[in-house]
C-alpha cells in the first residue's frame, strides 16, 4: 500500500483536499494550518474532498474531516462534497454517519454536461414560501435534533400571512 | 597514534556514549509506559464477572503499551447490568487519557441518569466536543434487565456490529448510530431485544478486523462472523481462531463477551 499523502489546491472558490494512498494522521500539528487556510479565506465557499485514490483512512483522518464539515457549517458554506470511489471507504463512511454531514459522491464530476448551473428559484413568493416551507419539514424529519431547531423557523412560514 | 587515528578513537568513544544514553532514555521512557499501562489496567473491571445469571470477561490486549480500547461493567443498581466497550481514535497515550476521560463521565452520569444507553451517549458526545481534545470514539453500551432479560443499547458506530450468538445461530444487533465526540447534537437511539436464554453477546473492537484474511471491511465482517459462530460465542475458542500472534497484532484488540446461564 502507498503511504498516505495530503494534497490540497485552490481553484476559484472551491478549496480541494486530496487524500492519497494510505493516510494515517498519527501528528495533527499541521492540520490546524490547513484548517486556518480553508477557513480564513474569505473566497472560499465550497470544499472538495477527494478520496478517489485512498486506500485505507485511519480514525484520526476520519476526525479531521469531520471537523472540516463542522466548521463548515458554522461558517455558513456549503455542505462539502467527499469523492469516494472505493467501495471499502464508502462504507466505512456511512457507518460513520457521514452521509449526514457530507454529499458523498461514487465518481469526480468532470464534464461540463454533468455540471449544469442550478437555476435560481423563479415564481411567486407564495411559490417560494411553499418551496422552503417544505424543505424545512423535510429537515424536520430526518432527526430529533432537526425537529427542535426548524420548529420555530416553519412556525412562522406557517404563521405567514399568504400573499398571491 | 597518528592525527587521523586518533580522531576516529574519540568519535568512536563519543557514540559508545550517545548510544548508553539513548539506550538508558529508551528504557526510562519504557519504564514510564509500563506505569501507565498497570494504571489502566487498574481502570478495568475485574475479569469475570457474574450477576444473577450473566457472566461478562473480556480480554485486550494493546499494541503498544497504553491502549485506546476500553470497556467496564457493573451492576449499577439490582437487577440490572451496564457495559460498554470503547474503541477511541488512534492508539498510544494520548488515547488512553480519553478512556480514563471516558470512564470518568459514564459513572457520573450512569448515578444521575435512568441508564438509557442513548441519552448516556449524548452526555459523552457533549463533554468531549467541550473538552476540545480532538478525539473522537466509538462505541457499543448496553444495559441489561437481569429479570425481563430485555437488553437495552446503543451502537456509536461501531466496527465490527456486535454478534448475537444463540442455538448455533449468529446475528449482527440491529440499529445504527453516529461516532461520539465528532458532531455537535449527534442524536443516539436506544435499541431493544430480548437477550435469548443461553446466549452469548459478543463484541470487539476494530482491531480484530485487521488480523483477520480478506480484502475489504466486508470480507472482513463476514471472516469475523463465520469464526465467531464456529467458537459459539466462546471468548477462549474464538482466540484460538484468530490468525498470528497476539503481540504482533499491529492495532489493539479487544473482546467482550456477555453470556446467559
Amino acid at each position: 500500500m502507498q503511504t498516505g499523502k495530503l494534497l490540497s489546491a485552490k481553484s476559484q472558490h472551491t478549496y480541494i483536499l486530496k487524500l492519497v494512498g494510505d493516510v494515517r494522521l498519527t501528528l495533527c500539528c499541521t492540520l490546524d494550518k490547513l484548517f486556518e487556510r480553508i477557513f480564513n479565506d474569505a473566497e472560499i465557499n465550497s470544499i472538495v474532498i477527494d478520496l478517489s485514490q485512498a486506500d485505507n483512512l485511519d480514525s484520526t483522518t476520519l476526525g479531521l474531516l469531520a471537523k472540516i464539515a463542522v466548521k463548515a457549517s458554522l461558517k455558513g458554506l456549503m455542505q462539502p462534497s467527499i469523492i469516494s470511489s472505493n467501495r471499502d471507504i464508502t462504507l466505512l463512511l456511512n457507518s460513520m454517519g457521514f452521509q449526514q454531514y457530507f454529499l458523498i459522491l461514487d465518481r469526480p464530476l468532470t464534464s461540463c454536461e454533468q455540471l449544469q448551473e442550478v437555476p435560481q428559484l423563479a415564481g411567486s413568493e407564495s411559490h417560494i414560501r411553499a418551496q422552503v416551507l417544505d424543505a424545512h419539514r423535510t429537515l424536520m424529519s430526518m432527526n430529533e435534533h432537526n425537529k427542535e431547531a426548524f420548529k420555530s423557523v416553519v412556525q412562522a412560514l406557517e404563521e405567514c400571512p399568504q400573499t398571491h | 597514534m597518528s592525527k587521523p587515528e586518533q580522531d576516529a578513537a574519540l568519535r568512536c568513544q563519543q557514540l559508545e556514549q550517545e548510544n548508553a544514553d539513548l539506550r538508558t532514555s529508551l528504557e526510562m521512557l519504557r519504564q514510564d509506559q509500563e506505569a501507565g499501562y498497570h494504571v489502566q489496567k487498574r481502570l478495568l473491571p475485574l475479569n469475570a464477572m457474574e450477576h444473577q445469571g450473566f457472566r461478562l470477561n473480556y480480554w485486550l490486549q494493546p499494541s503498544l503499551y497504553l491502549s485506546g480500547d476500553f470497556l467496564d461493567f457493573w451492576s449499577p443498581k439490582p437487577g440490572k447490568l451496564l457495559f460498554y466497550l470503547a474503541d477511541v481514535s488512534g492508539h498510544g497515550a494520548s488515547s488512553a487519557f480519553v478512556t480514563i476521560l471516558l470512564k470518568y463521565i459514564v459513572s457520573r452520569y450512569a448515578k444521575e441518569d435512568d441508564l438509557s444507553p442513548a441519552r448516556l451517549c449524548t452526555r459523552i458526545n457533549e463533554e468531549l466536543l467541550v473538552g476540545g481534545l480532538d478525539k473522537h470514539l466509538t462505541l457499543v453500551m448496553g444495559c441489561l434487565d437481569t429479570q425481563t432479560r430485555q437488553l437495552t443499547y446503543t451502537l456509536g458506530a461501531h466496527l465490527p456490529v456486535p454478534l448475537m450468538v444463540s442455538d448455533g445461530e449468529v446475528q449482527e444487533l440491529e440499529g445504527s448510530g453516529m461516532p461520539i465526540g465528532l458532531f455537535p447534537g449527534a442524536v443516539y437511539k436506544d435499541y431493544t431485544c430480548t437477550f435469548p436464554e443461553k446466549g452469548c453477546l459478543m463484541m470487539a473492537s476494530d482491531g480484530v478486523l485487521e488480523v483477520l484474511p480478506g480484502e475489504g471491511l466486508e470480507a472482513r465482517q463476514k471472516e469475523w462472523r463465520l469464526r465467531v459462530a464456529a467458537s459459539g460465542g466462546d471468548l477462549e475458542s474464538l482466540l484460538q481462531r484468530l490468525p498470528g500472534e497476539p503481540d504482533n497484532w499491529p492495532d489493539d484488540v479487544t473482546l467482550m463477551t456477555v453470556s446467559g446461564f
